[in-house]
């Protein structure tokens, strides 16, 4: 989960291990991008917009990279814009949410994602 | 020639003297020889003989046949025979008669003449005729003769001038008179001969056409007649006499009249034929000079109209060679703020911004010229008092092989249009700042409404779905975030509407009394109340009282903002000097912080809406809140400066007219 705000970061991360998950947080781009390397997660949940590095180039980072570039890559931001969300989908993010989000359609997403590639 | 007379001499001389004079009257001359001359006496044979033989005119003696009888020696010379060649007797078989030798066009002339004289008829006497010679030359010559009686018979005796050469003279002045004539005649401008009396003596072909006169109708006429008025006769009869009796060429335009009373312009010119005699008369040339008066009329006015155009014209337009003027209308030295008369002769380079200005036009213009191609361009000039006006510029060479037949250049006056252009494009620059400025509000709102409403979603969900697994530390933290997201959504909201009344001119100046020392005192507490960090708000106060008036809410927004900032941009926490100083009339506050400081590159933009710094992180914020502090100092017309390095931190000084 790579998240720069906070409160956020720290919700997401209580939800996803209340439902069982392991979760790990980067508060930057850059950060987010060391921690997928060397962690492998099954799933990556990316903010857009970020100080450091952006979202965008968190997920070039890591398709360039032949160990993380087959990990499931979800948007998670507040550009709710039309147009930034076929960028995002462009630059090949797997799924696209916007903020504010309901935590049960996030976990649908994550879990359709997973099973997408064959991890549940 | 001599030796040739010499041999023949004696023959002729021998038979004249035997045949013309009687033995005794030779005798009687002979005797009286000493004796005194007396008039009247017989010639003697030997005298006769003498000027028969010696005469330059050519004499001789034909039968009634018209064969030879006698010749003298001259008359030998003029037919270049010898006299044994044309004594032969008739019925020798080469004789041959006088007639044989005269020229076959004018036999038959001889012959008449001859016969006329046999028939007592008168003959003029030496008339012209024509021989062939021995040498087949045409001679003329002139001849008279007179029947004689010879031997009892009936013989012609003939005296003949060789006249040749006179009528070679006669023919060539005549011609040359025709010739004179025909050229006169025929010349373009007609010619007339004005005697003393003021009448045509003669006249040419074409005067008489000037005058609309038949032929020779002319000759006698008083030249009054070419005139519409006795008086314009009599004018130009005072003007002209004075030049003319002093041997000079008068020469005038004048209205003249033809012989059916219409009118016409003439040129005149008349001279004396002898200064000297003025009574010999006057030689005039006149021509008729109505159509170039009228072409010349046309073309005066086609000019005027022309000049008139040009003048009036919107269009500056001048003709210059070598870069000088040499013609240019009056919208063009309007245009650049000079008379006319400033600018003929002057280089071009007078009216460009500078001599740079000048050449580079040149060498941009006459490449393009010399091709044959027009030139355009859009230029400033700089008119007389210095101003400078934008120009179209068009010029076209008259002779693009040779520039220095000159160029054609107009200029137009788009300053209007460049200021129209300037205010376009500030439009579109404003327009596009609106549009970026947009952008940024929507992205700003976007994420800055999202990110906390996303925050108090999710803590909601989970403190109500996952109450159990939660610790009350995360609960506390989650109701936390809830509120502060609020906060962050109200406190942006109140920017946004604040921002907006204030570019709507909707924020009102409202100073009132206030204590500005404790009103400073209660806005830091209430900083460091509300701030989380470790930060140290020290604030001093300056100043001879406390009570001011002011608008406290405006200055709230000042202080409040840049003190939020001041700590919001120091991460690592720090001190925060907060200093108000109380003038006679201004208010002067410091806001210091040892933060991340402004980078450069972003200082100019540093109080636009929805700016931030590239240096801010992911420190939250919606770049509004310089913007309104800079607005709610102008509202107070005051002033704000700033100085910041990176890293190290920035000072903010705010000064405020106080009442």
């Amino acid at each position: 989960m790579i998240e720069d705000e906070a409160a956020i970061r720290n919700n997401l991360a209580r939800f996803l291990r209340a439902e069982n998950y392991e979760v790990a947080t980067a508060e930057n781009g850059a950060a987010g991008v060391a921690a997928a390397r060397e962690g492998r997660p099954h799933l990556i949940i990316c903010d857009i917009r970020m100080p450091e590095m952006d979202g965008y180039a968190v997920l070039a980072a890591l398709r360039q990279n032949a160990a993380t570039t087959r990990i499931p890559f979800m948007f998670l931001t507040a550009s709710a814009d039309r147009a930034e969300r076929h960028l995002g989908l462009a630059q090949g993010a797997d799924e696209y949410i916007t903020k504010p989000f309901k935590l049960p359609e996030l976990l649908a997403a994550i879990k359709r994602r997973l099973a997408a590639a064959g991890r549940e | 020639m001599a030796t040739r007379l010499q041999h023949k001499k004696d023959a002729p001389r021998k038979r004249l003297a035997a045949r013309a004079v009687p033995a005794r009257r030779r005798t009687a001359a002979r005797a009286a020889a000493p004796v005194p001359f007396r008039p009247g006496a017989p010639l003697d044979e030997e005298f006769l003989t003498t000027v028969f033989r010696v005469a330059r005119i050519g004499i001789c003696l034909t039968d009634e046949y018209g064969y030879f009888v006698e010749v003298n020696p001259a008359f030998c010379e003029l037919f270049g025979y010898g006299a044994d060649e044309l004594l032969r007797a008739r019925g020798m078989p080469d004789a041959r008669p006088f007639l044989d030798f005269v020229h076959p066009d004018d036999r038959k002339l001889v012959l008449d003449n001859h016969l006329r004289r046999i028939r007592g008829e008168p003959v003029t006497s030496y008339y012209p005729f024509r021989i062939v010679d021995k040498t087949q030359r045409v001679r003329w010559l002139e001849i008279n003769a007179v029947l004689v009686k010879w031997q009892n018979r009936r013989a012609t005796l003939s005296f003949l001038l060789d006249v040749t050469e006179r009528t070679a003279l006669q023919q060539e002045l005549q011609q040359g008179l025709i010739e004179r004539e025909a050229i006169l005649d025929n010349s373009l401008v007609g010619i007339a001969f004005i005697d003393a009396e003021n009448r045509v003596k003669w006249n040419n072909r074409m005067f008489e056409q000037i005058y609309g006169s038949s032929r020779g109708a002319l000759i006698g006429r008083h030249a009054e007649f070419a005139y519409p008025k006795h008086e314009d006769y009599v004018a130009f009869g005072r003007a002209a006499a004075p030049v003319i009796a002093d041997g000079g060429v008068f020469e005038k335009e004048l209205e003249m009249q033809r012989v059916d009373g219409s009118r016409f312009s003439a040129f005149v010119s008349g001279k004396a034929i002898d200064p000297v005699d003025i009574a010999k008369g006057v030689v005039w040339v006149v021509r008729d000079v109505t159509r170039r008066i009228k072409l010349q009329g046309e073309l005066n006015q086609t000019l005027l109209e022309r000049e008139a155009i040009l003048q009036s014209t919107l269009v500056g337009i001048t003709f210059s060679v070598n870069r000088r003027h040499l013609w240019l209308n009056q919208t063009l030295a309007r245009m650049l703020g000079y008379e006319v008369a400033d600018l003929i002769g002057q280089l071009s380079v007078v009216h460009f911004p500078d001599q740079h200005s000048f050449e580079e036009l040149g060498a941009a213009a006459y490449p393009t010229l010399s091709a044959g191609r027009p030139y355009s361009t859009e230029e400033q000039m700089k008119r007389k008092d210095g101003s400078l006006i934008w120009c179209q510029i068009f010029g076209n060479a008259i002779d693009a092989r040779d520039l220095t037949k000159g160029t054609i250049w107009t200029f137009v006056d788009i300053s209007e249009r460049k200021r129209a252009e300037g205010e376009i494009r500030r439009a579109l620059e404003k327009e596009r700042e609106l549009n970026e400025l947009k952008s940024r509000f929507v992205a700003m709102t976007s994420h800055e409404f999202r990110t906390p409403l996303a925050t108090i979603l999710s803590s909601a969900e989970l403190l109500e779905q996952y109450q159990e697994k939660l610790s009350a530390a995360d609960k506390k933290e989650m109701f936390d975030s809830i509120r502060a997201g609020v906060e962050r959504m109200a406190k942006m909201l109140d920017d946004v509407l604040m921002i907006g009344r204030a570019e709507a001119q909707m924020i009102e100046f409202n100073p009132a009394p206030l204590n500005l020392a404790d009103f400073c005192e209660r806005l830091a507490d209430e900083i460091r109340r509300t701030q989380t960090g470790s930060h140290a708000v020290e604030f001093s106060f300056e100043g001879p009282r406390r009570d001011v008036v002011m608008d406290e809410k405006l200055l709230r927004h000042v202080l409040g903002n840049l003190l939020t900032n001041a700590i919001k941009y120091s991460p690592d926490g720090g001190t925060i000097a907060f200093n108000a100083r109380l003038a006679d009339s201004i208010a002067e506050f410091d806001v210091v912080d040892h933060g991340i400081g402004i980078p450069p590159e972003d200082q100019a933009r540093l109080f636009e809406s929805f700016h931030r710094a590239r240096n801010v992180g992911n420190i939250a914020g919606t770049g509004l809140g310089l913007a309104i502090v800079k607005k709610s100092v102008d509202l107070q017309r005051g002033s704000i400066s700033f100085n910041s390095r990176v890293g190290k931190g920035t000072r903010f000084t705010v000064a405020i007219p106080v009442g």
